[in-house]
């Protein structure tokens, strides 16, 4: 069995608690690769490569990339 | 990551450069009896990647500060010659993890010390050496092109951070006497800042700013791009620059609130820390108090005495010797009175006129008969014979004893008489006073005696104070008087900072219901171009999504972790105390205040816990942490203690070492509790992975093991892997 990493379970949380994104008509898909993006910019973050607010601006950009 | 090895050269009581011991993964056991070299093992672990030591009753104590007492001293003690070197060094290589995009690396990190001699005085003399800086030096193989790579100094230090983040490593490797200041279940901040540190928890508080900051960016350009196709463009506006102005205010308020709560936090552990400072050193003033109270006492019975021996020498010495010269005074005083009499019996004697002169009767009969009765002749008025009958009239005659000079002794012996009788009137009271001064002084010096035992007593318990704490009792009074001014600070820096907080807590409750006011007379505004998407309104829409449910995440992965922790440490926490019956209860973490509680199957806190009681209870709680952490990162980290379980008995020991062993990769615990006749029946036990055994021994067969000859030595017993 594959072993899940810590983005595998932080992504897990978002998913668990929006059910899916089952509460809302906004791409799921969408959603769901924002909340990648977001978990991967917060591993960074923790291996403090990055700062907060550097990580912002860059999932900024990606939004504007992706919607 | 596991820690592979670890070499000691000249390294406090490891004399030489042979010792060392190759670790497996699971646990690791180091034990010894006391004074064998155990501590400074964990010394060693510690100086290698923090250049400081744990020192009982002096806390963290660092290379700079220890001198030459981290030689060793039958190293120094062997050096004959002026600029004989000495190297002290540790090395220990750790290996990291392999990851899913990453090979496992191996680190070899050293930190050396010199110290050269300039004297040839007593070797142990800090003057006799020069010291040289520790250098510290972290080696690894780079897996890109195989480079060997050096890194020293500051780089060494920021290595050394990323294979064990500071935040962590004390709750990983801790000695058993730092576990109280780690986990302190009357500092209810400890265990939250366990949290903070070492689980996962803090990643939900990035990943929920990180989503609020770019909600709230995009919000607002979406603000303003919507604004530009709105049918009444400068009302919208209006609002939006309303919005953004109080969105602005709220940024700011929240800010402050956050920098407010960082200071309260920080102000909050300080206090603790106070308090607990306060509590710790309560006993000084109290002692120092008694003391200066005692001491004062016997000053002023000392006083007293003084004042009271004083009069005693100057007034009772005579006063005594009058009253010695009572029995001489009162036959004086007898003799006196005696005279007296017989004065008086004189006195009262009636006067005899001679035979030949007639008494007043009869010569007042004569003058009124005019006629001397003696020679019957005529004595008429105004004759001659009348006026010589006349003449003898009143004519007593007086003792020849009352002359004027006897009248004269008479008068001073009666003064004589009056001041005896006041002198034997006062003997009574002589007496009496020199009693009752004896009584007053003898009171005095069994009072003297009391408190010079009282001193006695206070100064012992001085004494005990100052071994148990090793702080002089003036200084700790002292200490704790300025710990008092700040705990009144603190007091008072914690009530304002309250009191702000509450005000921009309200402030942003309010700045939420205007902005949602405005947003809503914002939204019955109809846009002109409808066919115009807005594409930040878009991003909008799903930035706010998710920034609304990681909000909620956060606090429900903060919460769900507690429940775990608290779950798992229960678990530990039976099984190690099913082998102890005198340990029992639920660990409960109260979830407002963070307290720790021992409670029964009710959910009523139990008393009287022990110190045993609350060391498993802390080290169940780490370990909890640390385990979901672990699982949750898939990470590990080597846990190394010593002297956990210096407070539990030998059960509740290899119940608790069993425990550990399935919590972590790799664990190494230094412990006194396994002593040698115990290790054949060790060697059983699966759990164990290795054991080593220390011995302190010297190379003269002398029984007595003195600093210059002696030396620690490792055996390794146990290598399963």
């Amino acid at each position: 069995m594959k072993t899940k990493t810590i983005n595998d379970r932080l992504l897990e949380s978002i998913t668990q608690a929006t059910n899916n994104f089952s509460d809302t008509s906004l791409s799921k898909t969408t959603l769901l690769e924002i909340s990648k993006k977001l978990v991967d910019y917060v591993m960074e973050v923790d291996s403090s490569h990055t700062q907060e607010s550097s990580a912002a601006r860059s999932l900024e950009n990606d939004l504007y990339n992706k919607i | 990551m596991v820690i592979k090895s670890i070499k000691l050269k000249n390294f406090q009581c490891y004399y030489g450069d042979k010792h060392s011991i190759n670790f497996t993964e699971g646990l690791n056991i180091i034990t010894g009896s006391i004074a064998s070299g155990k501590s400074k093992l964990f010394d060693a672990f510690y100086w290698v990647l923090n250049d400081k030591i744990f020192v009982t009753g002096k806390d963290w104590v660092s290379t700079k500060n220890l001198g030459i007492s981290l030689v060793n001293d039958k190293a120094k003690y062997d050096s004959n010659d002026i600029d004989d070197l000495i190297e002290t060094s540790v090395e220990i290589v750790v290996k990291t993890n392999s990851g899913r995009n990453s090979e496992s690396i191996e680190y070899t990190i050293r930190r050396e010390y010199l110290i050269s001699r300039r004297t040839m005085n007593d070797c142990f003399d800090s003057n006799t050496w020069t010291i040289s800086t520790p250098t510290l030096t972290v080696e690894h193989v780079n897996q890109k092109n195989s480079n060997h790579e050096i890194a020293q100094g500051q780089e060494a230090k920021e290595v050394i951070e990323n294979l064990f983040p500071s935040k962590i490593s004390p709750y990983i490797w801790f000695q058993g006497e730092a576990l109280d200041k780690l986990i302190d279940f009357d500092n209810k901040g400890t265990i939250r800042k366990a949290i903070d540190y070492i689980s996962y928890v803090p990643l939900y508080k990035t990943m929920n700013n990180i989503i609020s900051t770019v909600d709230k960016k995009i919000s607002n350009t979406a603000r303003k791009e919507v604004g530009k196709l709105s049918g009444n463009i400068k009302l919208y506006n209006d609002l939006s620059l309303q919005i953004e102005n109080k969105n602005k205010d709220a940024l700011n308020n929240q800010n402050l609130l956050e920098k407010k709560l960082l200071t309260l936090g920080g102000r909050t552990e300080q206090m603790e820390d106070v308090e607990s400072a306060l509590s710790a050193l309560a006993e000084f003033p109290k002692l120092s108090e008694e003391k200066i109270e005692v001491q004062n006492d016997l000053i002023n019975i000392n006083n007293d005495i003084e004042r009271l021996d004083i009069e005693e020498r100057k007034k009772f010495s005579s006063l005594w010797m009058l009253y010695g010269t009572k029995a001489l005074f009162q036959t004086a005083a007898d003799k006196l009175i005696e005279f007296e009499d017989y004065r008086q019996s004189l006195i009262s004697k009636e006067y005899k006129l001679p035979l030949d002169v007639p008494g007043d009767v009869y010569l007042n009969k004569m003058l009124k008969n005019e006629l001397c009765m003696i020679c019957d002749r005529p004595a008429k008025k105004g004759t001659e014979a009348y006026d010589n009958i006349k003449g003898k009239l009143n004519r007593k005659i007086k003792p020849e004893y009352l002359t004027p000079e006897n009248e004269q002794i008479n008068t001073e012996v009666l003064t004589f008489k009056s001041k005896l009788g006041s002198l034997s009137r006062n003997y009574d009271s002589i007496f009496n006073k020199v009693i009752e001064h004896k009584k007053k002084l003898n009171n005095l010096y069994e009072e003297r005696g009391i408190f010079n035992d009282k001193l006695l007593a206070v100064n012992e318990d001085i004494d005990k104070l100052y071994t148990k704490r090793g702080i002089d009792v003036s200084k700790g009074a002292q200490t704790h008087r300025s710990k008092h001014g700040e705990y009144k600070t603190l007091n008072e820096d914690i009530r304002n900072l309250n009191r702000k907080i509450e005000f921009y807590k309200a402030s942003l409750r309010e700045f939420d219901i205007q902005v949602s006011k405005l947003e809503d007379q914002q939204s019955k505004i109809q846009r002109v171009n409808t066919e115009v998407n807005v594409v930040e309104e878009e991003i909008a829409k799903y930035t706010k999504y998710l920034a609304n449910y990681i909000s909620q995440i956060e606090q429900k992965e903060y919460n769900k972790l507690i429940g775990q922790i608290e779950s798992e440490a229960n678990m530990n926490f039976s099984e190690i105390t099913s082998v102890n019956k005198t340990i029992d209860g639920i660990i409960k973490i109260d979830r407002e205040t963070f307290r720790v509680l021992n409670v029964d199957e009710d959910g009523r806190e139990l008393q009287n816990y022990n110190t045993g009681h609350y060391t498993l209870m802390k080290m169940c709680i780490i370990n909890a942490i640390i385990q979901l952490t672990n699982e949750y990162k898939d990470t590990s980290y080597p846990f190394i203690t010593d002297a956990p379980t210096s407070n539990l008995d030998d059960k509740a020991t290899f119940a608790y070492l069993e425990s550990i062993s399935g919590t972590f990769k790799q664990s190494i615990v230094i412990t006194k509790d396994i002593s040698e006749d115990e290790i054949e029946a060790i060697k059983q036990k699966k759990y164990i992975s290795s054991l080593f055994l220390l011995k302190i021994k010297n190379n003269t067969g002398n029984e007595k093991m003195n600093r210059n000859e002696a030396y620690s030595t490792i055996t390794t017993i146990i290598q399963k892997n």
